[in-house]
């Protein structure tokens, strides 16, 4: 039995890093972007929409539990497919387009692609015709893909689709002609798959992108492409909605640290008046920006630590202790504080707090006891009034204001 | 991280409180940090100094400053300097600050109340209406929000804040008066007084009950339509649901994230 046992607990209930908590909180955010979404996919075509949320706010739990309610069709009336992706892996990849339609594919996993050809055999059937004419409309190759999940090459389709390199002989046996290893082919790939989203009645396709920020770490060039890329594949999209209507939609949900989106837009303005041409403006202006996620309260701080202490609740144990113990009623205002309401310091900051009181053998914790354990770790910092003049701290010039935000921006 | 530099204006009340809170974290283990917090010389405050080694695990450091006892603009509250190995890493300087009586934070406060209920709402105060507002889904319904500290809430009161809307109605093209009293003592005569006025429309709320509107809309529990519903009822509007409180000259946190790389 673990020591957390002492407090009715199976486990530590803040050190697991698991998104299948319920969301404290939000709840208007939740709102609007359920209307935004709705009205999105209602209309078609291809969207940009961001979601500011500054330092461990809860940006990609908000993501990854908005594309748990987007499976559900009580948040929208549409069908739609979600998929979350990083904007970057660790390294720029040389093709972004390659890697973001890999990080889709891969995030829709196995299991998406093989209810959309479940959904292929009973559209064909309901309307009485081939499943290859169903098809018909859509590139020979990918139909090819799609037709054979659920048959022996299952895999080797999946691992095309994710951009795996196929030999010549394996593609061959699969009917597909190339593979999904350039920009173009990803971008055409996607269209074909909103295609086939289309055909089964999919109003659209959600990407979920989470770190959209990171793509300021890579150069000032480089991060311009991976945003015009965005802008680009939104332009084509719509373009081709609104001629050839053979497409789902595309919404893009960018999560963004606010302070990096402020840079962005300032520095999208002076790139134009010192590079010329449209640089990011275009992009600006097609974004749509969500509330910003706001810190916790106190009431929803307290739903939060009760929500963990919950799950790791040994069952025997459930109803006859206080559904905050071993926090008193006074911990949850007190870590909110300190926090400044972000719900990924409270996580950490709790997980230390308990086991630390553990190991100094309280009953209860209080919020005297936890501020003891923080500062005693260091995460309390002090201040120490210095009396020093102005003068004598490091000065900052106009020269390096200017300076540290392009190295910001870089 | 968060903002750098930021220009956001920060009101808060003469004599108050203002808790800095800086959160330092970084992508590594064990970076040796000084960090340096020096004050806009209107607040005379001395500089301080704290050094510490940040890790993945943010850092918290606080430190609570005092505004100074007259109505004032600050351009901005301090600088914070973060040096690694003694050279500069990054430098912010924090929020403009604009100090304000308390009257005068009231109106500010309920300005931002609206607009977290959806209002496109402005503080103008003085001899002005004390804040215009409309909701976004019905902007063709201007509100002249009057907004009193003074308890309890009473007939001469009403007349003064009526006086004023009567005034200026027709200049800001007014179809509503909102009046918000922090007190909850509103005399008995008053909700009848505002009854009888049949050329106006009249809502008056407590600044409890905005709040607890504003928990509702915050907790989902109503909508945007809701809201304004709720807010252009004739008379006292009165709730019965949602945590809330009439405090308002609570500490004004800024808070700043800085990640070291």
């Amino acid at each position: 039995m673990s020591v957390f046992k002492e407090y009715a607990l199976s486990y530590n209930p803040f050190i697991t890093e698991s998104h299948d908590f319920p969301m404290v909180g939000r709840q208007r955010l939740k709102n609007e972007l359920q209307e935004t979404l709705t009205s999105m996919l209602e209309s078609g075509g291809s969207h940009l929409l961001v979601l500011p949320g500054g330092y461990g706010l809860g940006k990609t739990f908000f993501l990854l539990k908005t594309k748990e309610w987007l499976s559900d069709q009580k948040f929208i009336r549409q069908k739609a497919i979600a998929s979350f992706a990083k904007a970057l892996p660790y390294k720029p990849p040389p093709k972004y387009y390659v890697y973001l339609w890999s990080k889709i594919v891969e995030d829709l996993r196995f299991e998406s692609f093989g209810m959309l050809r479940k959904e292929v055999a009973k559209s064909a059937k309901q309307k009485s015709m081939s499943e290859d004419s169903l098809l018909s409309n859509l590139d020979q190759s990918f139909k090819n893909a799609i037709l054979k999940i659920g048959g022996d090459q299952e895999y080797q389709v999946f691992d095309w689709l994710r951009c795996g390199k196929l030999t010549s002989k394996t593609r061959e046996s699969l009917g597909i002609t190339y593979n999904i290893d350039s920009d173009d082919s990803a971008e055409s790939v996607l269209y074909e798959f909103l295609k086939l989203l289309k055909l089964l009645d999919h109003q659209g396709l959600v990407i979920l992108v989470d770190e959209f920020e990171y793509i300021f770490t890579v150069g000032k060039a480089k991060s311009i492409q991976f945003v015009v890329a965005y802008k680009l594949l939104r332009d084509k999209v719509n373009e081709r909605v609104s001629t050839r209507h053979d497409l789902a939609g595309l919404i893009f949900v960018l999560a963004c640290s606010p302070g990096v989106w402020e840079k962005l837009v300032e520095f999208s303005k002076t790139y134009e008046i010192e590079k010329g041409g449209p640089g990011l403006a275009p992009f600006m202006e097609r974004v749509r920006i969500l509330p910003e996620l706001e810190t916790l309260t106190d009431q929803e701080t307290s739903e939060l630590i009760e929500s963990r202490l919950s799950k790791a609740r040994i069952p025997s144990r459930e109803g006859k202790v206080d559904r905050l113990y071993p926090f008193t009623k006074k911990y949850p205002p007190y870590i909110r504080e300190k926090s400044s309401g972000r719900p990924r310091q409270i996580i950490t900051y709790s997980s230390y707090i308990i086991e630390d009181s553990l190991k100094l053998g309280k009953d209860e914790i209080s919020d005297d006891l936890a501020e003891k354990i923080l500062r005693e770790r260091g995460l309390i910092v002090d201040l120490v009034v210095t009396g020093q003049r102005p003068e004598e701290f490091p000065r900052v010039s106009g020269k390096q204001r200017v300076e540290e935000v392009e190295r910001r921006v870089e | 991280m968060n903002r750098i530099n930021p220009t956001e204006l920060v009101i808060v009340p003469l004599d108050s409180d203002i808790v800095i809170r800086l959160v330092v974290y970084s992508e590594r283990e064990n970076v040796p940090i000084d960090l340096f917090l020096s004050f806009h010389g209107m607040l005379g405050l001395r500089n301080c100094k704290a050094s510490f080694i940040a890790s993945t695990t943010p850092k918290t450091v606080e430190y609570t400053v005092r505004t100074p006892k007259k109505c004032c603009f600050i351009p901005y509250l301090g600088r914070v300097s973060v040096m690694l190995e003694n050279q500069t890493h990054c430098n912010s300087e924090l929020n403009p600050i604009r100090v304000v009586t308390e009257r005068d934070y009231f109106e500010y406060v309920v300005c931002d109340e609206l607009r977290e209920l959806d209002f496109v709402a402005e503080r103008y105060g003085g001899k002005d209406p004390d804040v215009t507002a409309y909701h976004n889904l019905y902007p063709e319904e201007i509100f002249d929000v009057e907004c009193t500290l003074e308890s309890p809430y009473d007939v001469s009161k009403f007349n003064h804040d009526f006086g004023k809307y009567v005034r200026e109605r027709a200049k800001w093209n007014f179809t509503r008066l909102l009046l918000v009293s922090h007190s909850t003592y509103i005399t008995p005569d008053v909700p009848r007084v505002i009854s009888g006025v049949k050329d106006a429309n009249i809502s008056l709320i407590t600044f409890v009950d905005l709040r607890r509107l504003r928990s509702q809309f915050r907790d989902g529990s109503i909508d945007k339509k809701d809201v304004y519903l709720s807010l252009i009822k004739r008379g006292l509007i009165q709730l019965e649901r949602g945590m809330a409180t009439s405090e308002f000259m609570a500490q004004r946190v800024l808070n700043i994230a800085f990640k070291v790389s």
